[in-house]
């Protein structure tokens, strides 16, 4: 079944590594939504130029700061100029490029380091693809992050705020820094008002079937309040099968050492389930083998 | 439901043109999310078709350089 968008979009759906890139036409111009993660930016300007056919892209935007997402606004900048417009709670790590707070040296990730133009706030307006889109406030997997809703086709641009299954790993509340599961549940019940006939999430396919999204994001939240080391255990899992993904293969004997190498893992394991390194480890690899994340391979740890 | 074939490799193969992880064209790749679910199957024959012509090349390979 394919989706019936307007014209005036197009979604590049990408995978995991890379989140999703949503590009709007207006007469000649373009306007792109998040930018996928840095080792694939050659890909990404090469699907962008070939969606433009001859338009010009004078304009890329951000849901959130986190590596999928940005990692191709470098490469985007250089290739066609384009003005870089980032959630404004961003301006500071964005300007500085910290690090930490970019998530990249805990995830141990890398990007491609840029300069924004221009800041965009929440219940700002945006015109895209002849459409007036909402900036909204989406606190939870990213403090900072911002929505984009359409209300007149009711089509929801949710970042990694949700997901047809579920919605990106809820950092804030790992790291301490905030209340991230009240915000994200404070988030789910706002964007569960919004009539909204599709979701264009942050990773996987655009997705009609609203309701049934909502539940099941309503119900793992809900496991996760109950649980907090099922969100621990859960973010732990994403977070090395990402690493898993960018790496593609590693010798089995590296693989404790990978994850010793992951400062989030390591912080998120004395924080909350303060398991022994070894079983972390074999805790990890046998869950992502089990679902098939990972494979065996000739003495190597294979990503799948 | 027809899920992407997409498996996160998204690197261009410059003298094939097909992406080097899920072996399609930046074409097929761009209109991916406009296609019903017969024009995906028809890519995923393709890209099918494609994977079976490069394995067997790949396995010439690996035998000559076992043999040595």
């Amino acid at each position: 079944m394919s989706l019936d968008l307007p014209a005036s979009m197009l979604v590049l759906e990408r995978g995991w590594l890379s989140a999703n890139n949503i590009l709007f036409f207006d007469g000649d111009k373009a306007t792109l939504v998040d930018s996928g993660y840095v080792t694939h930016a050659e890909q990404t300007v090469e699907l962008v130029h070939n969606a433009l056919a001859g338009r010009q892209l004078n304009r890329l935007l951000n849901t959130h700061s986190h590596s999928d997402h940005i990692g191709g606004n470098a490469a985007l900048k250089e290739a066609f100029d384009c003005e870089i417009i980032v959630p404004a709670g961003l301006h500071a790590v964005i300007a500085e490029w910290d690090k930490d707070a970019l998530l990249l040296s805990p995830l141990g990730q890398q990007s491609a380091r840029f300069q924004h133009d221009r800041l965009i706030s929440a219940n700002d307006e945006v015109e895209m693809g002849g459409l007036n889109w909402q900036a909204l406030a989406v606190p939870g997997h990213d403090m900072e992050a911002l929505a984009y809703y359409n209300p007149e086709k009711r089509i929801l641009i949710s970042g990694d705020a949700l997901w047809e299954n579920g919605f990106g790993v809820i950092f804030p509340e790992l790291l301490g820094e905030a209340d991230g599961l009240t915000s994200t549940q404070e988030t789910l019940e706002m964007l569960s008002r919004l009539p909204i006939d599709m979701v264009i999430p942050g990773h996987g396919r655009p997705f009609s079937t609203v309701d049934a999204a909502f539940d099941r994001a309503f119900r793992r939240l809900s496991n996760f309040r109950n649980n907090i080391e099922q969100l621990a255990w859960h973010a732990i899992k994403v977070i090395v099968s990402f690493a898993m993904i960018e790496r593609q293969r590693l010798p089995q004997d590296d693989f404790p050492a990978f994850v010793f190498s992951l400062p989030f893992a390591m912080d998120v394991n004395a924080r909350f389930l303060n398991l022994s390194r070894e079983a972390l480890v074999s805790g990890v690899e046998r869950q992502l083998l089990l679902v098939n994340a990972l494979r065996r391979e000739n003495g190597f740890l294979v990503a799948a | 439901m027809i899920t992407s074939p997409c498996i996160n490799i998204c690197k261009m193969d410059a003298s094939s043109g097909l992406c080097q992880g899920c072996f399609r064209t930046i074409d097929e790749i761009t209109v991916w999310s406009r296609l019903d679910d017969a024009g995906r199957q028809h890519i995923l024959a393709d890209v099918a078709r494609r994977r079976g012509e490069q394995a067997p090349q790949e396995n010439n390979l690996r035998s000559n350089g076992n043999a040595k």
